[in-house]
């Protein structure tokens, strides 16, 4: 099961024709989360795709709130990982499922689009993710090319 | 006048520490704070904005980031740049993570430069403070106490050195933090201890 969270509009969304299957979930700023524990949803799957805005070299302020619903999933305990103190992961799925981040802006920075990867891998490290592939975009159109991606 | 900007922190030892710091760093100036939550008063902010000489915002990290409520304000600010506000303050962030290494914010850090490029607005100083979870607990003599006490101390040593560097209007270096005084290893095993006394706390009250 996937989850992909973007913070497209929703006809912009249903114009990129991703391929997905019936088991995928899609969380959006337009779409009713329908009171779904997405942190849950989060902690079951075995890809996370993040389709955001590239926000000052980071994540927009919808994929990052949502990123902050998977709190119960992670701590209060520290554990050492890397030579880093890190938050324990609990989730079913911790170093099996894979992320895929990917930012879309017409006007990234190099400096910006440096600040997204360091982002995205260290999130990954954080969540516990088998791996981390990043990809970023000039145009919303060309995120089609994460069909290629995604699994 | 100094804008604080609240970004919602944790700070053990009593929110005022930080607000306090700067104010005694910089007496003969007015210090405004102001919480980031939703219903800002933004004709307010907008003022605020445009009459500080130096904007100094306080924010948890979380998983590398600032909270979806900063990133908001952020780019509200920087839409009022884009529409014709002029901020000529210098940027001032501290940022904290309960995490053991004050290293952990830096991510965070770039994505605020970031802005402060997109908004046009000069760079100050960034003080990452690490191992935020302790707290400065006054009381019994035991070891646990004097750690908590020695950690929080070398935390208000930095944030007053970073209340000189606001207070003078000053650029400098960032600066990461950790609580030296205790190792890595013994951290994790003291927060671990703490929070699993304070669970059982917890599960024991719910009965």
């Amino acid at each position: 099961m996937k989850v992909i969270v973007h913070d497209l509009q929703e006809k912009l969304w249903q114009e990129l024709g991703m391929k997905l299957q019936d088991q995928d979930i899609v969380i959006s700023g337009d779409a009713d989360s329908g009171g779904r524990d997405i942190g849950g949803l989060m902690g079951k799957c075995s890809q996370l795709v993040l389709i955001s805005r590239c926000v000052y070299g980071g994540f927009s302020p919808f994929v990052q709130g949502v990123l902050e619903k998977y709190k119960k999933h992670f701590g209060p305990l520290l554990e050492l990982r890397h030579g880093q103190t890190h938050y324990a992961v609990n989730s079913a799925n911790k170093n099996t499922f894979g992320m895929v981040c990917c930012f879309y802006g017409d006007n990234i920075t190099p400096r910006e689009e440096q600040s997204a990867r360091i982002l995205s891998v260290s999130d990954g490290i954080s969540l516990q993710a088998r791996g981390v592939r990043i990809a970023f975009y000039d145009t919303v159109d060309k995120i089609r090319q994460l069909n290629g991606i995604i699994v | 006048m100094i804008l604080f900007l609240d970004g919602g922190y944790t700070l053990a030892d009593g929110s005022a520490a930080c607000v306090e710091s700067i104010r005694e760093c910089a007496q003969d100036e007015e210090l405004v704070s102001v919480k980031i939550c939703e219903g800002m008063d933004w004709d307010g902010i907008y003022r605020h904005l445009e009459d500080a000489h130096a904007i100094v915002l306080a924010a948890d990290v979380y998983l590398d980031s600032v909270s979806a409520n900063v990133l908001e304000f952020l780019e509200k600010v920087e839409q009022a740049v884009i529409g014709g506000e002029s901020i000529g303050g210098k940027f001032y962030a501290i940022l904290y993570t309960e995490l053991y290494e004050g290293e952990q914010t830096s991510v965070a850090m770039e994505v605020l430069k970031n802005f402060c490029v997109h908004a046009n607005i000069t760079w100050g100083r960034g003080l990452g403070i690490g191992g935020n979870k302790v707290e400065a607990v006054s009381g019994r003599r035991s070891l646990w106490n004097r750690f908590r006490r020695s950690a929080a101390d070398f935390r208000q040593r930095s944030l007053r050195e970073q209340a000189l560097f606001i207070g003078e209007k000053l650029q400098g270096t960032d600066v990461y933090i950790k609580p030296e005084e205790v190792s890595r290893k013994e951290y994790i095993r003291k927060m671990n201890h703490e929070m699993k006394k304070s669970n059982r706390v917890k599960i024991a009250q719910n009965f």
